[in-house]
């Protein structure tokens, strides 16, 4: 998701602004250096796999991520996408900087919630298609319902452009929440320990 | 400007944001976005790519900049078959437009122009947290890396016949394929991790480099910025 | 996996710099990789360490370094009982550990960065460490190399570098993990000629057997039970 500079208003930004700085406070306290590896692979995978266009109808879509890094990873889902959207802005020019704290939320808030709603339904379960389509589908609406509340809230100007935003997610809904299933359900197979009893990724 | 600082770039980048997005004026984000221009000129920036990048941004933004005209209420501008567009709609989309091209573009040339290391010693030099620089260094090194692993899965598949189709396989592969990936770029922070415990680490990078003192360059570089923006100021609230 | 390696050279008078004794290890419980195994190496020696894919020649070397913690045995290394991780830290710095993988050794956004980390680890000055890292790159014949884009090598180039980042350390010994995979022949006659030069006490995994023949004084097999 990215929302470019010049359209939210400041209250908005500040809020973004704010929920950011304390997502990546508690994130960071998190990565211990020895994780820090691990953290840094997530941010350089999950930008690589943004960039994969995926056919859908008559257009193109791309991961948006959220589902499978919040579970996994839990608060630093915070961290690893601000290296993402950085990322985006060296290398492709999107995004901004005043919108960065907005962006991040949109992203990293929703992961954090899939994480303590299904993270612990996933681990060891039978079923990891379905916690792991569930914790994508929950995060990427989201997503989408937040930066619809962003731009409503910024402008009642924005409100159509807003409830487009709103239609035009629930394709991808669906789309998300069969790819991070299958995604989850692969991860389980070929790397169990990835799920086992503790709630979050902790490996020594 | 190659000589500036990265701390100085960035400052420059976020001032440059803030006066643009607080700007409304149509005459002066017009001229602000000239002077971005003048930026990305003395960035070196290469032009065709750099405007590929912008449109790649306005595509973000084309809802909104279509829609803003409609559902704007205000004096009439032109419309078809029903739908009215007014020129404070015009105007607002019009000025989310240059601040969004002259914010980017400012971004492009004062920040993403400079070699990967300044930015980061940059956002160090400005009290950015040491873990989330190293996070940002090793992300950056092992972007080709991953992106090579990417390839090879990825020729693997086509070279068992798959082809992108809309249809369940399809998204099922692409969902394995992103898994896969994961779990690669996991393994690997372990292997690296190894390497890095094998040569000495013990939980706390060394730290090099002080960061360089200022230099005439880049006072004099600061002193034209923030003339820039104090002329902004003043033409537009003074 | 059962094997005896004892000492042939030294029998036991010269120094062992690295020595396991009835090390077993499992990656899943219930199934060893290697189970009773002896091994050491001493002085001066250069080991071809041999065996089928899969036989568990990188897990030996990481036991070695303390990377990974045997089941059951007792590691020695420079003539002390190593089992903890604190032990280990000395270690690392003594036995210097070329992994299969140049790739993941090579973690620094520059080739210098990359080679001084080491140093630095152990307490040089920055001065100082940068000294270690040109000596290092002299030797590995890649002087001027020092401000290139660590990724941006060429795969020989790579391993050679990362052979630097070993070798600024000043380890007594090298383990060695395929050096030569996916080098061509000049390259591998290069590392050839720098391996041959260096003093340390080296065990080699390769599956070369015209490079083992120019460098090892002994082999080691691994063999299946
Ligand atoms: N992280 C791991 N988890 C589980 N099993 C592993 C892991 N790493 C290695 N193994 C298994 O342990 C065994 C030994 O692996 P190892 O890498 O030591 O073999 P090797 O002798 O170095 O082989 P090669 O010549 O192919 O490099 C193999 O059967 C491998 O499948
Ligand atoms: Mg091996």
């Amino acid at each position: 998701m990215h929302v470019v500079d010049g359209v939210l208003s400041a209250p908005v930004l500040a809020i973004g602004g704010f929920v950011a700085v304390g997502g990546l406070t508690v994130g960071l306290k998190q990565v211990t250096s020895e994780k820090i590896p691990q953290v840094a692979m997530l941010s350089a995978a999950s930008f690589l796999i943004t960039l994969i266009h995926i056919p859908i109808g008559p257009s193109s879509i791309h991961m948006v991520l959220n589902g499978i890094i919040g579970l996994l990873m839990g608060w630093v889902a915070f961290p690893i996408f601000l290296t993402g959207l950085l990322l985006d802005a060296i290398f492709l020019g999107f995004g901004g900087l005043l919108s960065l704290g907005v962006n991040l939320s949109l992203m990293a808030l929703p992961g954090v919630a899939v994480h303590y709603l299904f993270a612990a339904r996933l681990n060891q379960s039978q079923r990891p298609f379905l916690w792991g389509a569930c914790g994508g589908a929950v995060a990427i609406a989201a997503t989408g319902l937040l930066a619809a509340l962003a731009l409503g809230y910024s402008s009642t100007a924005f409100i159509p452009a807003a409830k487009v935003v709103i239609v035009s997610h629930i394709p991808l809904v669906a789309l998300e929440a069969f790819l991070c299933g299958s995604a989850i359900a692969l991860m389980s197979r070929v790397k169990p320990e990835l799920f086992l009893a503790t709630p979050q990724l902790e490996r020594d | 400007m190659k000589g500036v600082d990265g701390r100085v770039r960035i400052i420059a980048a976020v001032l440059f944001a803030v006066v643009t997005t607080a700007c409304s004026r149509l005459d002066i984000l017009t001229a602000i976005m000239f002077s971005a221009v003048l930026l990305a000129w003395f960035a070196r920036l290469p032009v065709v790519e750099t405007i590929k990048k912008l449109l790649s941004m306005d595509g973000f933004i084309l809802i909104l900049i279509a829609t803003l005209p409609f559902t704007t209420t205000g004096t009439h501008w032109f419309g078809f078959s029903g739908f009215t567009a007014s020129v404070e709609g015009g105007q607002l989309a019009m000025e989310i437009f240059l601040t969004a091209n002259a914010c980017m573009l400012s971004f492009l040339a004062l920040v993403a122009a400079m070699p990967h290391p300044a930015i980061a010693s940059g956002l160090r030099g400005l009290g950015c947290s040491k873990n989330l620089i190293q996070i940002l260094l090793l992300t950056i090194r092992y972007i080709e890396t991953l992106r090579l692993e990417y390839q090879r899965l990825r020729t693997a598949m086509q070279a068992r016949g798959f082809q992108p189709r809309n249809n369940l396989h399809t998204w099922r592969s692409y969902g394995y394929l992103a898994g896969m990936l994961i779990v690669r770029s996991l393994d690997r922070a372990d292997r690296v991790l190894a390497a890095m415990k094998c040569r000495g680490f013990r939980g706390s990078f060394p730290t090099v480099a002080e960061d360089a003192k200022l230099t005439k360059a880049d006072y004099v570089f600061l002193w034209w910025f923030f003339l820039a923006v104090l002329f902004v100021v003043v033409w537009q609230w003074g | 996996m059962v094997v005896f390696l004892g000492c042939a050279v030294c029998g036991g008078v010269a120094m062992g710099l690295i020595k396991l004794t009835a090390v077993s290890f499992s990656y899943i419980p219930d199934k060893p990789v290697i189970s009773g195994l002896d091994f050491e190496l001493c002085n001066a020696e250069r080991i071809a360490l041999s065996g089928a894919n899969g036989a568990g020649k990188s897990t030996i070397l990481k036991i070695m370094v303390g990377l990974l913690q045997p089941d059951g045995g007792v590691v020695e290394a420079f003539g002390r009982v190593r089992t903890k991780e604190r032990d280990f830290y000395e270690v690392r710095s003594r036995a210097g550990l070329l992994f299969q993988d140049a790739d993941d050794q090579l973690f620094s956004p520059t080739v210098i960065e990359d080679v001084r980390f080491g140093p630095l680890n152990q307490g040089l000055s920055q001065t100082n460490a940068d000294i270690k890292a040109h000596q290092a790159l002299q030797i590995v014949g890649l002087s001027g190399f020092e401000d290139r884009v660590a990724h941006k090598l060429s795969g020989g180039e790579k391993r050679l570098v990362a052979l630097a980042t070993v070798l600024a350390m000043e380890p007594e010994v090298l383990l060695l993990d395929e050096p030569t995979a996916g080098l061509d022949n000049k390259t591998m006659a290069r590392l050839v000629g720098i391996l041959e030069d260096l003093p340390q006490a080296m065990v080699i995994i390769s599956h070369d057997q015209n490079f083992l023949k120019k460098l090892v004084t002994r082999r080691v097999n691994l063999v299946p039970t």
